[in-house]
């Protein structure tokens, strides 16, 4: 009883509704469907190469963090080394050594941190310039 | 909730899946977008953080100046000749030279004084220009001087503090400032209107174009965190080892002090006396006493003289 109603109904539509209209309406449909799938590549890869470039800003900067991270310990090393002296010289009086452990200081805060910075960004950035 | 789903499903039908699309790339751009404040934050907290670490050096450098122009009260008794006398025993050159080199040390540190009127420890004032920049260095004249003040001022002191032509023309973070603004404006209800693909996929490339600039100032934002690290640490390292310095120079500088002037204001008077009847005020040991503390002065302010920045406020490769 139900199936001959939904046929009936059906057969009414095909009555109202032309051939050709429903041709022209697949064939928008698969025209979207195809522009949508083309998009999807397009968004897909620009979205990848920003994910790669991203991951290339973060993991530059974390190479920066680390051989900075050791720059400074080696010199809080070398100027604790310095600093006992001192502290020992002091104890025993020795001007010489004194001096000697106070020109040490002198030349490992004489050389720039930012010097490594500009040859690290050379290896890291080859030959762009990097602007501070 | 449910409600907002069923809509999103809605639309999505309706426009083909393409306003799906777009919530999609306006999601990811936002998530782009919060990544780069959450970086902007994090640079200014850093910031502060340097600049207190700034001011204690600055402090601990104007500590240090006080202690070296201590060296005047001996220093001023050397003859012309003394002055000139390389002895044997400190193997070393003539005193004028290191005298020459603590004097500019002090002239400078004097000169961003008075440019600071009154010794004020801030890191954005002449007294932090002088110690974080070594402006003032120079300056042997009054014209001079009043120059470098000016100008010192014209720059904020140092373009880092305020971010100014080190974040906003070197870095391009103003172009990121700009997309961030740009984007803000977008209205919401865009999204509802993307019926079309082709409107979806313009919406989308704006999307993509916004985070490529944002990214591009993520890149600045990270290279000026490091800067500011990099420059802390150096503040930092330089603070600690000014401390230890003076230390050393006090030790020394009460050593020889001691030794000189045993009987206080009696041994000054003796010597006192005695160059007034055509003697010498200090005895040859004594001059060689009086130019080894010289040595180590010269190289306590060798300390001193070291900066953090350029004298404009910038970083360059050498700052020595």
């Amino acid at each position: 009883m139900k199936q001959s109603t939904a046929i009936e109904r059906l057969s009414k539509l095909k009555k109202m509704v032309a051939k050709e209209d429903v041709t022209a309406a697949l064939v928008l449909v698969t025209q979207a469907v195809n522009e949508t799938a083309r998009s999807l590549v397009e968004v897909k890869r620009i979205e990848a190469e920003r994910d790669v470039a991203l991951m290339q800003i973060r993991e530059k900067h974390d190479v920066y963090r680390r051989v900075f991270d050791q720059l400074f310990s080696e010199r809080r090393d070398a100027i604790s080394k310095h600093f006992e002296i001192i502290d020992k010289e002091i104890a025993s009086n020795n001007q010489e050594l004194i001096l000697g452990a106070l020109q040490g200081l002198g030349q490992i805060v004489a050389a720039s941190p930012f010097t490594n910075l500009k040859l690290l960004a050379q290896v890291l950035e080859g030959n762009s310039k990097l602007e501070i | 909730m449910r409600g907002i789903e069923v809509a999103g499903l809605f639309k999505d039908i309706v426009t083909f899946g393409a306003a799906g699309r777009v919530e999609a790339a306006e999601k990811r751009y936002e998530s782009i977008v919060d990544e780069y404040q959450r970086l902007e934050g994090r640079v200014e907290v850093r910031r502060a953080e340097a600049e207190s670490t700034f001011k204690l050096l600055v402090e601990e450098k104007q500590a240090c100046v006080i202690e070296l122009a201590r060296l005047r009260e001996i220093s001023r008794n050397l003859s012309a000749r003394e002055r000139e006398f390389s002895a044997e025993a400190v193997r070393e050159q003539p005193p004028s030279i290191g005298l020459a080199r603590i004097e500019s040390t002090l002239t400078a540190a004097d000169a961003a004084t008075s440019a600071a009127h009154g010794a004020v420890a801030g890191a954005s004032t002449a007294m932090g220009a002088w110690a974080l920049a070594g402006a003032f260095a120079n300056a042997s004249t009054g014209a001079a001087i009043a120059n470098l003040s000016g100008a010192a001022a014209q720059s904020a002191t140092l373009a880092f503090f305020g971010g100014g032509s080190l974040a906003a023309g070197g870095l391009g973070v103003a172009g990121g400032a700009a997309a961030l603004s740009t984007i803000a404006a977008l209205p919401a209800l865009a999204v509802m209107a993307a019926f079309s693909h082709n409107r979806a996929n313009k919406d989308i490339a704006r999307f993509e174009e916004e985070s490529v600039k944002i990214q591009g100032a993520m890149d600045a934002y990270l290279k000026l965190e490091l800067l500011i690290q990099i420059s802390e640490r150096r503040a930092s390292e330089l603070h600690r080892v000014l401390g230890k310095a003076r230390d050393a120079f006090v030790h020394q500088y009460n050593a020889t002090y001691q030794s000189l002037f045993r009987w206080g204001w009696l041994s000054k008077a003796w010597r006192w006396l005695r160059r007034l009847f055509g003697g010498s005020y200090f005895k040859v040991h004594e001059v060689v006493e009086v130019q080894e503390l010289i040595q180590v002065a010269a190289a306590f302010a060798q300390l001193i003289d070291q900066r953090v920045f350029e004298p404009d406020g910038s970083v360059k490769e050498t700052t020595s």
